[in-house]
């Protein structure tokens, strides 16, 4: 090979690279609306998740349909049995022993080897602080792979944006954008 | 992939933190460095594994261009010292150094805070090292692929690996791309790592 034809494919190799980060950098912390008809639809057992892979289908049969009747009734308590959601996702399920938000929650998904998630944490923190209503939910996943899978989380940070049943109305992969999300927020049905 | 549970000591106690649902009061306290002292515990300054990524990047760099001049149809001996394969073994050796002994003790982790940290002006927050070690860890991964296919004489593993690791560092250099943010869940996911339960 000569070196023109191997200088030439290090610098594609750059402008692949630099597409590569331009494409991620613009996908990034986008807020994308988790369609419940659908959810509801593919996920008899009570997945949370709007990815019909088979794979969370076969996690779904281990979550257990007994243990999730018994949260849509203690959710749906108030509600008449149509409101009640099989999408709704109980936080104690989770390891957490924080409560869901009045308003919303913001479910975020973590692991030790993920460097902004310390970041997004205390972005989310404050923008829940901030908002009406809001709480803030932080899940280390390092050791669930389970959980993982139940949710469909690829990457890290994932956060869940949860309506005030903890159904999943919302799914922000990598760090939010501060402006955008403030801005669901405030849109964000009561 | 052992570089994954090489850090569990530490990280296991981070998980019992965080399986409170709590945000880590102690990270977040450890965050939030105000002066030029370095950071204590296992925290470090989050531009110095972007400056050892930016080295690391041109040297894979050198490495695929100088792998694509060899000789295609080299015997074992030759392949063994065939300057492209050297170089992706110095590479190894480097990313070994960094996913086993620690970010921190890595000949570019030295340097960056050692020469250049004290030149500049204290960083908005710290990170915990054991992402940019993961990525180490990763990038060893895909080095001893190439060495192991190129030793077995499969044409242009060095290149290809290299390449791969290339983009890796790159991304990290130039747009602080996290490979523990993006790959870590997907290989627990296909269960290529495997971590023992947190003791919590």
């Amino acid at each position: 090979m000569t070196p023109l034809i191997a200088a030439a494919i290090v610098g594609g190799l750059l402008v692949v690279s630099v597409v590569i980060g331009a494409v991620l950098r613009a996908r990034t912390g986008r807020i994308r609306a988790v369609p419940v008809s659908r959810a509801a639809a593919v996920s008899p057992a009570g997945s949370v998740s709007a990815a019909g892979s088979a794979e969370v289908a076969g996690v779904n049969e281990t979550v257990g349909s007994t243990e999730v009747a018994g949260v849509n009734e203690a959710a749906g308590s108030s509600e008449t049995a149509a409101t009640s959601n099989p999408n709704a996702i109980d936080l104690s399920e989770l390891g957490s022993a924080s409560v869901l938000g009045e308003r919303a929650t913001l479910l975020q998904f973590s692991t030790q080897f993920c460097s902004i998630c310390p970041g997004t944490a205390r972005l989310l923190k404050t923008v829940a602080e901030a908002s009406d209503s809001v709480t803030h939910v932080e899940v280390d996943l390092t050791d669930r792979p389970d959980l993982a899978n139940r949710f469909a989380v690829l990457q890290t940070p994932t956060t869940l944006i949860l309506d005030a049943d903890g159904v999943p109305r919302a799914r922000i992969g990598g760090a939010p954008r501060r402006q955008f999300l403030e801005e669901h927020l405030r849109n964000f049905a009561a | 992939m052992s570089n994954a549970t090489s850090s569990a000591p530490n990280a296991s106690a981070r998980a019992a933190e965080a399986a409170t649902g709590a945000a880590p009061e102690a990270a977040q306290a450890a965050a939030t460095a105000t002066d030029a002292t370095p950071p204590a515990g296992n925290q470090i300054d989050p531009r110095g594994p972007r400056f050892g990524a930016s080295i690391t990047a041109v040297l894979l760099a050198v490495t695929v261009f100088v792998s694509l001049l060899a000789a295609p149809n080299a015997t074992f001996a030759e392949r063994l010292v065939q300057p492209g394969f050297v170089l992706l073994v110095i590479a190894a050796a480097l990313f070994a150094w960094g996913a086993f002994a620690g970010i921190k003790r890595h000949p570019y982790g030295i340097f960056f805070a050692t020469v250049i940290r004290p030149r500049l002006a204290a960083p908005r927050e710290t990170e915990d090292a054991a992402p940019p070690t993961f990525a180490q860890g990763v990038g060893l991964f895909v080095a001893l692929v190439g060495i192991v296919l190129h030793l077995l004489g499969v044409p242009y593993a060095v290149p290809i690996a290299a390449g791969a690791a290339f983009i890796a560092a790159f991304l990290n250099s130039a747009f602080g791309f996290c490979l523990g943010c993006q790959l870590y869940l997907g290989l627990t996911r296909l269960g290529v790592i495997r971590r023992r339960p947190a003791s919590a």
